[in-house]
Parts: structure tokens; sequence; C-alpha cells
């Protein structure tokens, strides 16, 4: 398994899983596996998303997406038969997009509903003569 | 194994590195073996696709702030975007994706001739994404569903220029290679005829994804009897009082006008991935038409699959997150 190069030749690693220099090639049926499983779960969701589901819909058509990703992760780019380390950089990855996502949404949750708040009738009639409060100043 | 292999190649590779016998083109003076030249570039691919997910998260971040602050803004922008054209895009890509992964494939094993032409397909599929895109952007320009600050729908779609002008660019391209293609013909460079050839097919695969976005939304509607656009019509009947009490609540233009500024740049950074990627497999294609890769160097072809799939994984969801969850 040395790059033993000057002999690698075509018909080496034809069959076997495992390529020259160790690099995983991937058979055929398994890809157009995949290609069909993706293409079923978009079929999938696309078909529930006619349904309303309410708060389920979101969860439901997220957990989808996410094994298509997965699919795509392990399968087309190799994850599955790489060096873990980039597995791992790419779960680091996807860890701090969640902090990310979720700090912010916690922090957006500890705010009122709308930025400027709404001056409405209460403004008005007790102060007529002064303009409404800017909400910059 | 492989630190053995490496550091094999290493002891043995270190002599002829600096005669400059009969140095492999490929292999930079810097690595000792193809495969610690791979990997090493490999993990420099994987941490730019980590930016790009970090890129690409502040986007999806702004889609779940204001998703969670304006959801009725999301409900009603379901309306204006057509499913059947997502889901075409969408299965357009994972089978570019797989045709991506077969060029991989194909280039480990040294099949240069089936590489050359999956890449050309893998070009040709972004090109029809971009197509049926086209029809999608043109659409909603005729209809008036723009950014927050333009948006304003109408129900009638006002007949412009826009498909005529997003599809300007692939019918100069399309000239402009079907030309070229002929010069490298006449001086029968077969290399650059076949290049030239890939590139035009690809240009005219514009306009097959602009035909299947005009005919998709009509076949539907052939099929099902009813389009998707018109069923938000026809169940106004049986839903009508329910849907004239929330109209008011549900039916601002303000807020929907947000969404629609979010779509714009969350599929138009998208697009842009897309032409980014047709660049580097015009690249690939270049090369492989020069018989550079084979199963000693695919690095190469293996790296710039790795940002197609990655440009197919955020579509995947970007296709459920703007056109499904309404």
């Amino acid at each position: 398994m040395t790059s033993d190069a000057s002999n690698h030749s075509e018909e080496h690693g034809h069959d076997d899983h495992h390529g020259p220099d160790g690099h995983h090639v991937m058979s055929l049926p398994m890809m157009f596996g995949i290609f069909g499983a993706l293409i079923f779960f978009t079929a999938l969701t696309v078909a529930i998303g006619q349904f309303s589901l309410g708060r389920w819909e979101i969860l439901i058509t997220m957990m989808i997406a996410t094994t298509k990703a997965t699919l795509v992760a392990l399968f087309f780019m190799h994850l599955l038969y790489d060096r873990p380390f980039n597995a791992m950089m790419f779960s680091f990855s996807l860890f701090f997009v969640a902090l990310f996502l979720g700090i912010v949404l916690m922090d957006r949750g500890a705010y009122s509903e709308d930025l400027v708040p709404p001056v409405r009738a209460e403004a008005a009639p007790a102060a007529p003569a002064e303009p409404a409060p800017k909400p910059a100043a | 194994m492989s630190v053995a292999a490496n550091s094999s190649d290493l002891a043995t590779g270190s002599d002829d590195h600096h005669g400059h016998g009969d140095h492999d083109p490929f292999l930079a003076h810097h690595f000792g073996s193809h495969r610690q030249q791979f990997d090493a570039a490999k993990f420099g691919m994987w941490l730019f696709l980590v930016t790009e997910i970090l890129f690409f998260s502040g986007l999806f971040c702004a889609y779940a702030v204001y998703r969670s602050a304006h959801p009725e803004a999301f409900a009603n922008a379901d309306q204006y975007l057509d499913v059947t054209l997502g889901a075409l895009n969408t299965a357009v890509l994972i089978f570019s994706s797989m045709t991506m992964a077969w060029a991989v494939r194909a280039s480990q094993l040294g099949q240069t001739k089936l590489l050359c032409q999956l890449l050309t397909i893998t070009i040709a599929c972004a090109s029809i994404f971009l197509g049926v895109k086209a029809v999608e952007y043109s659409h909603k320009w005729d209809l008036g569903i723009l950014w927050a600050s333009a948006f304003n729908p109408v129900q009638t779609s006002a007949h412009s220029y826009a498909l005529l002008v997003l599809s300007t660019p692939a019918a100069i391209l399309s000239v402009v290679f079907a030309v070229l293609f002929g010069l490298a013909k006449t001086k029968q460079n077969e290399v650059s005829a076949s290049f030239w050839c890939s590139l035009l097919i690809s240009a005219v695969a514009f306009f097959g994804g602009v035909g299947m976005g005009i005919a998709a939304p009509a076949a539907i509607e052939a099929i099902t009897g009813h389009g998707a656009h018109e069923e938000v019509v026809a169940t106004g009947g049986a839903a009508a009082v329910g849907a004239l009490a929330t109209e008011a609540e549900v039916d601002d233009p303000t807020y929907t006008g947000v969404f629609f500024s979010i779509y714009y740049v969350m599929t138009g950074l998208h697009a842009i991935h897309i032409l980014g990627g047709m660049g580097a497999l015009s690249w690939l294609l270049w090369r492989s038409l020069n018989q550079h890769f084979g199963p000693k160097y695919f690095g190469p072809v293996d790296f710039v699959g790795l940002y197609w799939h990655l440009v197919d994984l955020i579509w995947i969801y970007l296709f459920p997150l703007l056109y499904l969850i309404g």
C-alpha cells in the first residue's frame, strides 16, 4: 500500500473498496442507492409539506433534511471512510452553528415582540402638544 | 498503516525530489508523497468548507430570528413560492451531486473519458438549476414579489423582460462558446474543441432549465387538475370565513417583504456559490481533458467535489425552510 507509484496501473483497485494509496473508491450500486434515497426523502418531505402538521411540521421537515444532509456528508463527501479528523472538524463547525443559533434565539426570546414599541392611543391623548418620542432618542 | 507509508515515502522520496530527473509535475516539492499532499490539501479544503458553513449560518440565524419574531410572515410567504420548482431544483442538484461523486470515482480509477463526460453533466445540471431559478426570479419580478423595500405583490402578472434579461448571459456565453468551438475545430485542437463543446452544452442547458421551469408547473397543473397557485385561491371557498378573520393580521406585506429579503439573499448567495462551482468544475474539465488526473493524482477533483456537495447540502436545508415550512 505504499505509494510505489511507478507501477500503479489502472486495473489496480477496480473492484476492491480501496483504490490506490488506500483511498476509498465508492461502488456504483452504493452511489445509485444513496441517490435514490435522497430523491425518496425529497419526495417524502414534499408530500408531508402538503399537510399542515402545525408545530410538528418544522421538526419533521428538519429531521428529513438532516437525514439527507447526513447521507450526503457520509457517503458523497466520503466522511465515513475519511480520516476521522475531517469529520471531527465538520462536527465542530455544526456544533458552533448550533451554539450560534441557540444563543441568538435565547437572546431574542428575552426581548419584547417589536423592536419599536407601538406608540398608539396612549401617547396621543396624554400629550397632544408634544410629538411622540423618537425610538432613537 | 498510512503513517508508515508516509514515512517510508519520505525516506525514499527525498533523494529524487532534489534532482529534477523525473519529477512528478503534480507533486509539490515540499510534500513527501502524493498521499501526504492529498491529506494536507483535503484538510485545507475542509477548513474552507467549515468557514463556508459558518458563513451561511449567519443567514440561517437571520432566518431563525425573523421566523421566531414573525411566524405569520412565513406562513403568508408560502403562497408566493412554487414548491414544484423548488423540488425540481432539489432533484437537479442531488443528481449533479451524484454525477460529481461518480466523477471522483472515475478520476480515482483513471477513467478519463468518463470523467470528462460526468464533469460536463455536472456543469450542465448547475446550468439547469440556474435556468429554473431564473424562471422563479423573473416570475416574482413580474408579480412584484420582491425584497422588503420593493415588496408590492399584484394579482395579474405584468409581462416584463425579466426572464430575457436573466437569460442574456447564458445566450452570450452560448454564442461565445460556439465560436470558440468552431475556431478550435478549424485549428484541429481536439482538447480545446472538446472543452468548448462541453461548455457550449452547459450554456445551452440553461435554456433547458428555463424550459423545465416553465413547463413543470403547467405539467403539474395538468396532472392534478389545479395549480399550486390556484389552490390558495380555490380553498378560499371553505376557509374564507376563517381566512378573513386572520387575513388582517396575516396579510401584512411589510413582514412578508422581509421574508423575501431573506429569501433573495439566501438563494442569491447560494446561486453565487453555484456559479463559483461551475468555474471550478470547468477548470477541472480542462485539466481532465489534458489527462492530468489518474489513480495517483485526483485531489482537485475530490476537493471541488467536496465543495459541490456542500453547496448541495445547503440547498437541502434551504428548500424545506423557504418553500415547504409555512
